[in-house]
């Protein structure tokens, strides 16, 4: 027996036990994606320096189910399209990750993909706070990289507020691993949720710049090698 | 945006060292890197429009502080001038400031020239220079015109479809209908807030000036910037919001550096009244789950430039009704954005960690499943695919993730309906033409990426796409005619032989035959999915990829039967580091091995970090190999 698992599956296999342990459903979407799920209604408006600061892959004919929506085509830019979808059918109190391929429009190189993998949570639930999307991030990052170390910094994304950013030190270098924060009152209106009852918490973190981490990769584009040199070292233990 | 330092401490006093600095504007949400001894870039995000500017970053740096901003010298203003030279339409500006200068010749301050020069500003003319620096320092966009060549008049206006412009730097481009212009008569003299037409610019022999600091539609400049590709850091700066309050420094401060004293300016516009957003203290402390005082709170955001305009109620419903400054009406809009703000000035280090209570998760029902995806189908659940995947492992299967982008000559070569396939608009190269409506091709391109491996089984869940619908997918390849196994795996539906004169294996040179199974994950046999254990995996990378191909030598041995593979392939991999793979790939026993031992054979796949292995070098690596086994494992190589 020498088959093996994609790294990106047993990375995500791990980030989903952690939640799945603290209560998460597990839900998957749709990568053709209407700007409305992916943008709209996450408080990124069409024609706003908000919305260019996407690199976008747009759909110039797409699959026909979408049109109904109104509006552009993309491949999705974020699993965070997906809260939109299930907001609107499952009410709070709710707790949900979403793993799943994102696409970026822009160059690749040793450190940038076209193709990626993210993992997006949220919770809407009443009497949830900041501090405790603080403490699980940090609990998620003890157990994925025991020795780094994480620290927490002010960032701005338009579909939370505040808006938290999570960096990992490890080995003398710093890196951006998870983006976070209490969701944007809009988005939770958009979805039919008073944000006066209910909060979310919301955080998306990269699965291959995890893995890049865990396997110290030099050149992240390495980890979609089709080579069976790279892919049968992943085999059980 | 680039910061000197010095230039940020004419603003607010900077007791720190520069790499404090940096770090101190990381820590209340701005990216910042020490690139000179004085200089920083700092990222701003595009929320921030007010921080594209030295005053900006100042503004940020005192607030922190908890000290004032102090502005430098600028000249005095005088309301007065007449403006007849301008026709205003009411409707298409906030807030416009301007003023005649009559001077042929100036001389700037050195450190004008100095710190244009740190900003790869190359001086053109004094007055424009000027506009350069006045712009960098307090993020409002100076226009210079010469007067002699807009008098008598100008008209600020929409431009209709068809007009043309001939800008400054001599090109001559097409505003869509709508775009906010200056017009001489019919002709198009400025295009406002992106860059200035050529008609109308300061030359060498200019000795009249109009300086115009003026605050405009922000959404009809960004629209017309972004059509026209056109971002010049005034476009970009109107596009994120110029603050209007800060035109009357903007333009003095110009004034100051050109020597002149006194301006006698023209005014109209107005300001628009503060958003007063309410305040609940108790809610603030709520979300962010840390204890902060009203107190604080209105330290805070004092220090950021906001005002309490009164408060009302207590306790639960204790409310603060709090204006927005205008610098920050671009980007403050709900409640949520002041806790961010206080939050920011405390410090996110400061915030506790607190657990969440424990939570069984939810099981949708498979309607709504449908209701969030449609009209998607639903993929399968996620711990079937994990099922799955460890079922098809356990059947020699490699899982492989290959794009979800083909070029449509793939496409066509793999006889899909191209007509029916999700097509990219603009996509950077073919290879993005299309999203992917099958896993063929991506499986294909995989087994031909191998072509010194004996023997390739591998499998993808991945999502396909076309005209119909987006579904998952389960992909299923061997290298030969695999059609028996793959048939007794998953059914006849969705076999494909691809022979090696198939289009698609001549495109992609496949020098043999593959065997695909693909078929919606929905519609797999259960014996997929039989109840297994996942094992422990390694998370680790035994040896890095090399980019060059390998040579494989394969080895039959005798060894004892209880000999385990995997201590076995450790150890060589341990010993021989051009040693990429070691397979087993057959195995059996016979009276002639004796009691306890069977016989093995394996491929081994050897490689070199940095080159290809020479024939020598290899059968050099298997001699060395061969003595291992004997010595170590009293192998018998047949």
């Amino acid at each position: 027996m020498t088959a093996g698992l994609h790294p990106v599956s047993l990375v995500r296999e791990r980030v989903v036990t952690f939640f799945t342990e603290r209560g998460f459903t597990i839900l998957e979407g749709p990568e053709v994606e209407s700007a409305f799920y992916n943008f709209d209604l996450l408080n990124i408006p069409a024609n706003h320096p908000a919305r260019e600061a996407w690199d976008t892959f747009v759909i110039e004919r797409g699959p026909a189910h979408l049109d109904g929506l109104g509006g552009e085509v993309v491949m999705r830019t974020h699993t965070t399209a997906m809260q939109g979808r299930v907001l609107r059918v499952m009410k709070p109190p709710l707790r949900v990750i979403v793993p799943g391929r994102v696409f970026r429009n822009e160059a690749t190189d040793a450190s940038h993909l076209a193709e990626l993998f993210q993992l997006d949570g949220f919770l809407v639930e009443k009497n949830l706070s900041l501090a405790q999307l603080k403490e699980l991030l940090a609990a998620l990052f003890r157990r994925l990289v025991p020795r780094g170390e994480v620290t927490f910094i002010q960032h701005h994304y338009d579909f939370v507020e505040p808006g938290m950013d999570v960096r990992l030190s490890l080995g003398g270098r710093v890196l951006e691993v998870a983006g976070s924060g209490v969701m944007h009152p809009r988005v939770l209106e958009n979805c039919g949720i008073d944000p006066k009852v209910f909060t979310g918490l919301a955080f998306g973190l990269g699965l291959d710049r995890l893995a890049m981490i865990l396997l110290e990769l030099p050149d992240i584009r390495q980890l979609y090698s089709m080579d069976l040199r790279f892919l049968k070292q992943f085999r059980h233990s | 945006m680039r910061l000197p330092i010095s230039w940020l401490g004419e603003f607010t006093e900077v007791k720190h060292s520069a790499a404090k600095v940096a770090s101190l504007f990381l820590e209340h949400g701005f990216e910042a890197e020490l690139i000179g001894h004085d200089l920083l870039e700092v990222e701003v995000t595009y929320n921030r429009g007010d921080c594209l500017s030295v005053v900006g970053l100042a503004r940020e740096y005192a607030a922190w502080q908890g000290r004032a901003l102090s502005l430098p010298r600028s000249a005095a203003l005088e309301t007065g001038h007449p403006g007849a030279h301008l026709g205003l339409d009411e409707e298409l500006f906030e807030r416009y400031l301007g003023a005649e200068i009559s001077q042929p010749k100036f001389r700037l301050p050195k450190f004008v020239a100095e710190r244009l020069k740190l900003l790869d500003y190359r001086p053109i003319h004094p007055v424009v220079d000027v506009t350069n620096y006045v712009m960098w320092e307090t993020g409002v966009p100076l226009h210079a015109f010469d007067l002699d060549r807009i008098l008598p008049r100008i008209e600020l206006r929409l431009s209709e479809p068809g007009e043309t412009i001939v800008l400054l730097d001599g090109r001559t481009v097409g505003p869509p209908a709508g775009s906010l212009v200056f017009a001489k008569a019919t002709t198009l003299v400025d295009l406002i807030g992106i860059m200035g037409g050529e008609l109308s610019s300061v030359i060498p022999a200019s000795h009249r000036f109009w300086l115009q600091a003026g605050t405009f539609p922000k959404d009809r400049i960004y629209r017309t910037s972004a059509e026209l590709r056109l971002v010049t850091p005034a476009a970009f700066r109107f596009s994120r919001g110029v603050d209007g309050l800060m035109l009357d420094f903007a333009l003095g401060r110009a004034g100051q550096l050109l020597g002149l004293p006194n301006l006698q300016i023209f005014s109209a516009g107005r300001t628009v009244n503060p958003l007063v957003i309410p305040l609940n203290v108790k809610r603030l402390s709520a979300i962010l789950g840390l204890k902060i005082s009203e107190e604080t709170i209105r330290e805070k955001l004092r220090a950021l430039g906001f005002t309490i305009e009164s408060e009302r109620g207590s306790g639960e419903r204790r409310t603060l009704l709090v204006a927005v400054p205008n610098h920050r009406q671009h980007d403050i809009s709900v409640e949520e954005d002041l806790y961010e703000e206080v939050l920011r000035l405390v410090g996110y280090q400061k915030l506790p960690m607190k657990t969440l209570p424990k939570s069984e998760p939810r099981i949708p029902e498979r309607s709504q499943l449908e209701a969030i995806v449609t009209p998607s189908r639903p993929s399968l659940l996620y711990e079937r695919k994990e099922l799955l995947r460890e079922n098809l492992r356990r059947f020699d299967f490699t899982e492989v993730i290959s794009s979800s982008f083909v070029s449509g000559s793939e496409i066509g070569a793999a006889g899909l309906p191209i007509h029916r396939a999700v097509k990219l608009k603009a996509p950077p190269s073919p290879q993005y033409g299309f999203v992917r409506p099958s896993l063929l091709i991506g499986l294909s391109r995989a087994i031909a990426e191998n072509p010194w491996a004996a023997d390739v089984r591998l499998f993808e869940i991945g999502r396909v796409a076309d005209g119909d619908a987006e579904r998952e997918t389960l992909g299923l390849a061997l290298s030969g005619d695999g059609r028996g196994e793959l048939k007794s795996l998953v059914g006849l539906t969705g076999l494909h032989l691809l022979p090696t004169d198939h289009p698609l294996a001549r495109f992609l040179k496949l020098r043999r035959t593959v065997t695909i199974a693909e078929l919606p994950t929905g519609e797999l046999p259960a014996r997929l999915f039989e109840p297994v254990e996942r094992p422990g995996y390694r998370l680790g990378l035994r040896r890095p990829l090399s980019g060059f191909p390998p040579a494989v030598r394969d080895i039959s041995l005798v060894v004892l039967a209880t000999l385990n593979d995997e201590e076995f392939g450790d150890s060589l991999y341990r010993q021989i580091p051009e040693l990429a793979l070691v397979e087993r790939f057959d195995r059996f026993t016979s009276p002639e091995f004796g009691k306890d031992r069977e016989s093995r054979a394996y491929h081994l796949v050897f490689d070199h970090q940095a080159r290809t292995l020479e024939t020598a070098e290899v059968d050099r690596i298997m001699a060395r190999i061969v003595r291992k086994l004997t010595t170590k494992f009293k192998a018998v190589v047949r």
